[in-house]
Formats: C-alpha cells, structure tokens, sequence
C-alpha cells in the first residue's frame, strides 16, 4: 500500500515506542516513590501517534507538541538520556532542567518544542511553516495537538491562516477522547473533529491512532502534499487516554470497559503482530530487551546527575545595565 | 538629515530592513495593499510582494504566536497589531510564548520578532482603540518595551528592533504619526534601552515616553515660566529601562515626575516611581510626582477624554506640587 | 558687635576631614594681638599653630581642647570690642547650637519639630544634615506637613556661614606660590608653571607639586579671577593669556614649562602663542580649546555652588572614582569658594568664557604650531570635557589617556602626573 514503511523504518518505530512505553511505566513508578516533582502527563497507548506522526518527518522538519509529548520528543530523534534528566530537573536534561517534563526543546532535532498551554502548538507550528514557506526551505513543520486543543480560538484563527496561504504544514490530531476529565462529546458537537478541515479547505483523513503503520501512512501523505507545496493537511488519530490526565488526577472518570477495551488494542502490541512475521520473535525480543536496557541506563544516570545551579538571567534585566 | 513624518520614518525603516535582509517580512491587518491604517507600510507590498508584507485575517492570537515561532526558526517578523488595544489578544503568545524560551531553553533559540503597535488617547477613538498598555506589556521579562517620540529615534530604534535578537514590542502613538522631525539619511540605529535628556534642566526631572515626551516639552515651557528648570527625559524605552540617566538626573534635580499615558494602579509610573527610590532614595527631596490616566475607562466624547488624559498643565502642576 | 572667624583651611597642605584642637592660648575675653599664637591644633602630619590675624579680643570658642573640628569649621571667633564679661563661653559643637536658633525661611509654611516628635524631612535632607551634622530636629521644615527639604538644610547652613562670615587677607603679598623661594635673577633652569582650571585654584597642584623632582622648580599661579586673584577677573582666554604673562614677567620669568588643566590648559596654549614668553614644553591635562564641547552644567553648577553637598555632586562628575577624592576636599573647596566670595564675578566669567554653553575659544592652532615638545594628558571618563578631543592633537603631541580617571588628573593619579609632566620637563633638555 501507498506510503507503507519499511520493515526497518517500522521496527524503529516499535523500538521508539517501546522507549516510551519504558519512560512512562519508569516515571508512574518513580511518582510513586515521590521522586518525581509536579505533574506529569503520560501517553501510555498513545505511543503510536506521536512516533508514526514524527517518523515520517526528516531531520530539517519541525514538530510542535503538547503538554504530553514524551512519543514525540523520542519520535522526532531526541536521546532518552536528556529527556529523562531533563523530566528529572537536573543539569543535564536538554534544557539544564529549567523546562520540564512538559516544555521540552531540542531546536537542533527539530522539536520546537513541548507546549502546555493548549492549542498554542497549532500557532506554534504554523508560524514554523510560515518561517519555512518565506525562506522557501522545503521544510515542513508538524503540529501533534489533541481533542481538547481543537476546541480552543486559536485553533481557528491558525488553521485558517494555513489553509489560506497553504503553508507546509500538517496537523495531527491525537483524539485520546478527554480533555482533562471532560470527554470529548461533552465538548464538541461532533465526534469526527476532522471534518472541520474542509472548512479551512484542508484534506483530512481518520486513522486508528494505535495502528502505527496507518498514522504513518496517512501523515506520509500530508506530509508529501505539503512539502510540495500544495498546502496543509489534517490526520485524526483515534486513541484513548489509559493513564489518566496526570500524575495528579484521582481517575474515576473512565469507564472500566473503555479502558479494558482500549488496552487491548495496545499500540504496542499491534506493531508486535504486524512485525512477528516478517522477523521472528528473537529479533522482536532483542529490540525489546535494548529498549528497556535504555531506558534504565538513562534513569539510572539521569538519577545521579548534577541538579542545576541558579542564576539570574540577564537576558531579562529589566534594566539596561547591571543594576 | 531629511525632515520625515513619525509614521514615514518608520516606513524608511522597514524598508531599509527588508532590504538588507531577506529574512525580514511584515504581516498585519490592512497593511498590504491598504498600506496600513495609519499609512506606515505604504508601498511595502508593492516593493517587496505579498509573500513578505502579507494582509492578513482578523486573528491577533494565532498572528503573534505565529510571529513567535517564525521568529525561532529563522525569519524576522514584524508583526503590526493595528491598536494597542488588540494587544491582549496576543497576551499568551507574548507571555506564555515569547517570554520563556529563550531562557526555558537554555539559549537554545533566538527570537527576534517586533510586534508593532500604537496607542493612547486623543483622538476619539472611544474605550477599546486608545489606550497605552505599556505598563502591562513592560512588566512581562524577556520581552523589550520601546516608546520612542521622535522620527529619528522611531527610524532608529524600529532598526534596532528588527535586528535585536529578542522580542521587542514597539509602541508607537496615533498621534505621533503625523509630526515631524530631522531624520538621519542611512543606516543609523539608536539602540534600545538608552534614555535621552531632550531638555536639561535643574529643578526637577521629568521622565516619559512617546507622546507624553510631547507634553513634558511643553510643561517644561510652562514651568519656566513659572521659574522652574525642567529636566526632561524621554525614557525611549520601557525595558529595559535605562536606571542610569535616572539616576543622574534625580542627583541633579533631587525632584521627579512620573509621566505614563496607562492606568496608575500598578502602572509604568509606578514602577518609575519604585526604581527611584530602590537606586536614588537618598537623593529625593520630595515624594516622586506620576501624572496618569485615572483607573477608569477612556470615554469618548472630547471634553471626557481631554479630561482624563495627562497633558502638560497636568505635568506643571504635577511639578509645582512637587516642588513646594 | 563685630567679630571675625578664627579657622583652618585645608589645613596646611593636607586634604583632611578633621583637626584636633590640643590647646587655646588664650582665654576668651583675652585681648590678641594680630600675629599672636590664638590656638594649636593637630593635622595629619604636625601640629599647626593658628595666629591671630588682627588685633581683637577672643570672643567665642567654638571647639574646646580635645575637639575635633572639620576642616574649614570655624574654631572661635575674635572681636573687635572687648566681649561683655560672661557673653562668651565655651560651646560644644558648632553647628548644632547655632542652628537651633535659626529661623526657618520667612516666606514659606513652617514648623519647628517639637523634641521628642518624629522629624518630617525628605531623604536627601536626611542624608545633607548628617554630612553636615545637622541636627534636624532642631530645623524648621519648609515643605508639605512641614517636610524639611534640601532648601531648609542649604538655608541653614548658609545662616552658620553667614553667622562667621570670613574676612581673611591674602597672605604675605605672593603673586604666586614658588617653591622653593628663589630669586628671579638668580634661577638657573625654567621653572615649572602650573595653571588650573575653573573654579579651581592652584592649590589643585598641592598632591603633584612634592611629587614632581627635587630639581624642578614650580610656579603655581591662580587664574584671573580666581584664589588670589578673585578680585581680577578676564573675560577671554586673551585676557587670561596676557594677565598671566604680566605677571610671570613681573617675577623675572623669561622661559618656563607650562602645565594646564582645564581651563589653565586652554590658557597655556595662548600664553604660548602670545609669544612674549620662551615656552619650553607644554603638558596638557584634559585642556579646553580643542573642541566646542564642554559640560555646560557643571561650570554653571561650579560657578554658583553654595554647600558643600552641591559641591560633593559636581566634584563627583569632575572625577571618575569619587572614592579618589581625599576626604573633607568639598568642605576644604568650599570654604575656599566662600573665602574668595566672587561667585557672580565666576559666573560671568564663565558666561563669557563659554557663551552657550559652548568653549569660546578654539586653540587646536596654537598647538599645533608648538615647535617644544607637548603632552597632553587625559582621563578617559572625564565628563566634563569630552576625551574625544584628545583625537585632534597633532602627530607630535604625546597622548596619554588614562584608564578609570576623569576630569582632573592631577588629583586623581598625581603620581602618574607628576611622572609625565617631569618626562616632559626632561624631554625639552
């Protein structure tokens, strides 16, 4: 089928999703212990849109996620070891410890970056675009943004903007059902929020959101139309939300069943079953005991890192001199 | 030297920047192929096309948070917000974006986008098209605040704007537009941050921006006719702000007004007010004067909003008190 | 009944916040005799005896033994008629009893604060009545709710100047400090003469004078209008030029080195090419006459300045550390302003000098045709006049501009001064 990866590009794909899938379980348990500090937004089950999304994205493309965007960071090529010190505040992490779990950059990877005001990622990636189309770089720039996202002002004003001067740029919509404890019906009128790209004069196209090939096929496609540049494109990705809104949420929101139906749709599980016969359990196996390897060494490092030393930033002195 | 138009001088300088650097685009409602609605890009599009100088829609929030991104991935923008007032429709972008990365990420991007805008009363333009926000705007860190008064400095310091590496707000006034001034010929830049004494004085320190430096100049006038030496410094820039020339004059002058065309309560003066005496308390002779807009909204009808605007009597009488 | 200050200024040579009083010679109520011993006090370096300089009795003493006194505070005071027996008594410090009786400013609300109340006075009258000692309780304050402000805390000073206004004579009749004292006809090399600048007077030479070679032989001369000179004011850099070699002549000078700050710097360089005198070398420090540009606010400030914390603010911006200033120098200047007393006399001078705001004189020619050697001399955070100036100097002109110092040299790094100008000295053979 059209835009299919390879077996290679979809065993890195399951290989990024596994390292996610290790960083959010080493993270919950980390939280239980009270090692980790303020909230912290998994994407259990949802490994499979921000790594397909970004996957099709070359190096000198940009991507703009949310306040959850652990797959993309890892998708987009961002080494576990910066991200996990960096979620652990310390020196080391990719932006010295002063972002976050939630605001992280890595400029030279192309992540621009983690954003935890919801709907500002749709902006963000646009005005990437814009940036791209003006230097006429042949970049494109990506937006993962989710259900609750697509109900904000600025969601409207971006997209129209997009559609309007056909910047290269593609917007994936991860659909994990809630925004915060509110589920989607209770915010929007329609199920399918994707029908609004026609109003923006955007294609769009639905994907099961934990079938990693099918992200990737469609974004591919998104992907290619904007860089040739005829304008931006919409994916809708459905998933669901497993672990909650946070770290701080009490749960009980969920339906039982949902959350029962939807793991068993584990992303990760369906990537093993498409790629068990094309290369057999032993190599499944060794890509998975390297990921959790990974995953491992970087907390256990990440751990024992320096943490940062303060210092005033001069950049925002409100005076002109030292004073 | 030529004689310009505040709103020409401006135009010199985006033009000369568009110029000299062809990542440098202008985008903004009306400014196209209206010109914009106080005329500052006119003829830009013509010169440059649509891809840099672009008409856009009706979207202040996604148009500043696009500036911001643009801004980071290799552009410089240059972004018109047709009034001030339309400015807190950008506020997440300049607060919630453009304010922290630099420093969140650890030096990792540049920003250097100008949001212009213009503001302030006068003109009749009723409660939602004349107010200054400066205060609000000069109270977000990382992000430079610039005010200048005259052509030369609104040529020069637009320049410097555009070339500075961090996100700067530009506040013009609708009033200033048409006023006229020297301009120097050619690629002169006055940097951002650095106050200028329009008027030397030794009695008492006048300090403000934009079109208030207007009206401290003609206060400075009535007041010398009343036997008082009015210093009068034009600030240029909010933030950062240049603690220096203040502190010099108050040494001179041990006497202060506060000038701002926003709200008193937590306002731009105040703030003056408290670096003053944070720098040169035991300079002060006498409590720091500020001369506002009272914490109201702007009406429309003239002889409403004539009176809530500061004006030089206010300044003088601002002063006179002070002095006693 | 008329009476006459008894004081010390700079107290001989030495910039000094402070003297001891050890002993009075003489009682109050005692008659003196002009030349008589009146009071020994301790400087820095030795005791110094202060004569009496007129025929009078010792009225008041303001400083009892064992009292320090600032540097140009008045000690006592000598009358002209014999004192009432009783009136005079011995008081604790000077400024707070007299203060206590003034009257605040006639015209303005006032109140005097009642003891033990809270004193309403601005921070910079706080901060001017504690550098002057001032006890603000015992001021009327002028302002607001009767706010004590700058005007009060100047008033009452200027009532405590008034109150011992000083009359004293020039010393023995010196046209000019020499050192050492030698003969005109006698002289052997060309002496050194140094000429300060404006609102100055030459014992601005005081730190680099000692400094310079026990060889070199220095003449210091005040400028027209200005220390000795008060009463002769010029109106033009010509006039300075032609004063000053009228009286180099009049001492036998026929050639000489020049030194010039300022001012006296623009005023070398017109002696110089006046011609009428053998101009060996010239040394420059940050001088006038080589650009139109000069602080406008601090010559005006200088000429009209009445306190010591006006003049502590303008000696600020004439130097680039003002920690370098030797303690009690605004004090000790001070006294010396008030000593001269021609204030509007500078004033004018200054007008005319620097009409506008602007230097009236323009002597970059008249150093460019010095055939001797040159040197000028430059602070690079002088804020009075540019050190861009500097630049127009001619190709054979030495440049020396000197990190972290400002207007005056001379004053802030007198060994590197002294150390030029005696190169230059060396340099002419």
């Amino acid at each position: 089928m059209k835009n299919t990866p390879s077996v290679e590009q979809q065993l890195e794909i399951y290989h990024r999703m596994l390292l996610v899938r290790h960083l959010e379980e080493s993270l919950g348990a980390l939280h239980k212990e009270g090692r980790t500090r303020g909230p912290i937004h998994r994407c259990d089950g949802q490994e499979a849109v921000g790594v397909a999304a970004t996957a099709v994205l070359e190096a000198g493309d940009k991507v703009a996620t949310t306040h959850r965007g652990h797959a993309v960071y890892i998708g987009k090529g961002m080494a576990m070891r910066p991200v996990v010190a960096e979620i652990l505040g310390r020196a080391t992490g990719a932006c010295g410890g002063r972002a976050g779990h939630m605001l992280i950059a890595d400029a030279e990877k192309g992540v621009i970056g983690g954003n935890a005001i919801v709907g500002a990622g749709i902006p963000a990636a646009a005005g990437m675009a814009l940036s791209m189309q003006i230097l006429g770089t042949g970049n494109v720039a990506m937006c993962v943004f989710g259900d609750g996202a697509a109900q904000t002002g600025i969601c409207h004003e971006a997209m129209n903007m997009a559609g309007l001067w056909k910047l290269p740029v593609v917007f994936v919509l991860e659909h994990n059902q809630f925004g915060l404890t509110v589920p989607s019906d209770v915010q929007s009128p329609v199920e399918n929020l994707s029908i609004r790209a026609a109003g923006y004069a955007m294609p769009a196209e639905i994907v099961d959101g934990n079938d990693a090939v099918a992200v990737y096929r469609a974004v591919s496609a998104m992907v290619e139309r904007a860089r040739r540049g005829e304008g931006p494109g919409m994916v809708e990705c459905k998933t669901y939300r497993i672990e909650g809104f946070s770290t701080s949420d009490m749960g009980g929101y969920q339906k039982p069943e949902d959350i029962a139906n939807w793991k068993a749709r584990d992303p990760l599980q369906i990537s093993r079953t498409a790629l068990l016969g094309e290369v057999g359990e032993a190599q499944l196996a060794r890509i998975e005991a390297a990921a959790k390897a990974e995953v491992a060494e970087a907390f256990d490092t990440a751990l024992s890192d320096p943490m940062p030393e303060f210092s005033i930033d001069e950049a925002c002195n409100p005076y002109s001199e030292a004073h | 030297m030529a004689m310009m138009r505040y709103a020409e001088a401006l135009n010199a300088a985006l033009r000369e920047e568009m110029q000299a650097d062809p990542s440098v685009f202008l985008f903004g409602e009306d400014i196209g192929r209206y010109g914009g609605v106080f005329k500052v890009t006119k003829g830009l599009m013509e010169e440059f096309g649509q891809t840099r100088v672009r008409d856009t829609p009706i979207s202040e929030q996604a148009l500043a948070a696009m500036a911001v991104t643009a801004a980071m991935t290799g552009t410089r923008p240059v972004l018109e917000i047709m009034y001030a007032d339309f400015v807190p429709l950008t506020l997440d972008a300049l607060v919630n974006q453009a304010s922290i990365y630099n420093y969140i990420w650890n030096g990792q991007v540049k920003m250097p986008f100008v949001l212009r805008t213009q503001g302030g009363g006068g003109a009749g333009a009723g409660a939602q098209h004349s107010k200054a926000l400066d205060s609000m705007l000069a109270h977000i860190p990382g992000i430079k605040v610039v005010a200048p008064s005259t052509p030369a400095d609104a040529k020069g310091m637009l320049k410097a704007a555009i070339r500075d590496d961090q996100p700067v707000v530009f506040l013009e006034h609708k009033l200033l537009y048409n006023t006229r001034g020297e301009v120097p010929e050619g690629d002169v830049t006055v940097p951002l941050g650095k106050a200028a004494t329009v008027r030397a004085g030794s009695d008492i320190s006048v300090f403000a921006t934009s079109k208030m430096v207007i009206e401290a100049l003609k206060a400075a006038d009535l007041l010398a006719a009343d036997g008082v030496s009015a210093e009068i410094i034009d600030l240029r820039s909010l933030r950062p702000l240049d603690v220096s020339a203040i502190i010099a004059s108050i040494s001179k002058t041990h006497h202060a007004v506060a000038v701002n065309e926003g709200w008193r309560f937590c306002g731009y003066a105040a703030e003056l007010s408290a670096t003053i005496m944070d720098h040169a308390f035991d300079e002060l002779d006498a409590p720091v004067a500020r001369v506002t807009l009272p914490d109201m909204p702007i009406p429309y009808s003239e002889p409403l909003e004539t009176a809530m605007l500061p004006s030089a009597e206010k300044i003088r009488a601002a002063a006179l008190k002070t002095l006693k | 009944m008329a009476t006459h200050p008894i004081s010390i200024d700079s107290a001989g040579g030495e910039y000094m916040e402070a003297v001891l009083v050890l002993a009075w010679a003489v009682n109050s109520g005692d008659p003196v005799k002009a030349g008589d011993l009146v009071v020994t006090v301790e400087t820095a370096k030795a005791a110094t005896e202060i004569e009496a300089d007129r025929d009078g009795w010792l009225a008041e003493i303001f400083f009892a033994e064992g009292q320090e006194a600032p540097v140009g505070a008045v000690l006592g005071t000598i009358a002209d008629e014999k004192p009432v027996s009783g009136q005079a008594t011995p008081v604790a410090p000077a400024a707070t009893p007299a203060a206590s009786h003034l009257p605040g400013p006639a015209d303005a609300p006032s109140r005097t604060n009642q003891p033990g109340s809270r004193v309403i006075a601005s921070p910079l009258a706080r901060r001017l009545a504690a550098t002057a000692g001032l006890d603000l309780s015992a001021i009327s304050g002028s302002g607001p709710k009767g706010r004590i402000k700058k005007r009060d805390i100047d008033a009452t000073l200027a009532a405590l100047e008034d109150g011992h206004r000083i009359a004293v004579r020039p010393g023995p009749a010196s046209d000019g400090l020499r050192a050492p004292a030698v003969s005109a006809p006698a002289r052997q090399a060309a002496p050194v003469v140094l000429i300060h600048g404006f609102g100055a007077d030459r014992s601005v030479w005081r730190q680099v004078v000692p400094l310079l070679e026990p060889g070199i032989e220095t003449i210091s001369l005040d400028l027209p209008g200005h220390g000795t000179e008060a009463a002769r004011p010029a109106a033009s850099i010509e006039e300075i030029a032609f004063n000053l070699s009228d009286r180099l002549e009049d001492m036998g000078v026929e050639d000489a080195h020049l030194v010039g700050h300022s001012v006296g710097g623009a005023a070398a360089l017109a002696l110089a090419r006046l011609g009428r005198l053998a101009v060996r070398s010239v040394t420059l420090l940050a001088p006038g006459g080589l650009g139109p540009e000069i602080n406008a606010g601090f010559i005006a400030g200088l000429a009209r300045v009445t306190t010591v914390r006006a003049l502590e603010q303008w000696l600020t911006v004439m130097v680039g550390d003002p920690s370098a200033l030797p303690d009690g120098y605004a004090q000790a200047a001070l006294r010396q302003i008030e000593k001269t007393g021609n204030r509007s006399a500078l004033a004018a001078m200054a007008e005319s000098l620097f009409p506008d705001g602007t230097q009236g004189f323009d002597l970059v020619g008249a150093l460019a045709e010095l055939a001797v050697p040159a040197r000028l001399v430059w602070g690079r955070l002088d804020r009075v006049i540019p050190v861009a100036h500097a630049a127009r100097a001619p190709g054979f002109v030495a440049v020396h501009l000197l990190d972290g110092i400002g207007h005056v040299p001379q004053m802030e790094a007198p060994a590197l001064t002294a150390r030029l100008i005696a190169e230059t000295v060396r340099s002419a053979g």
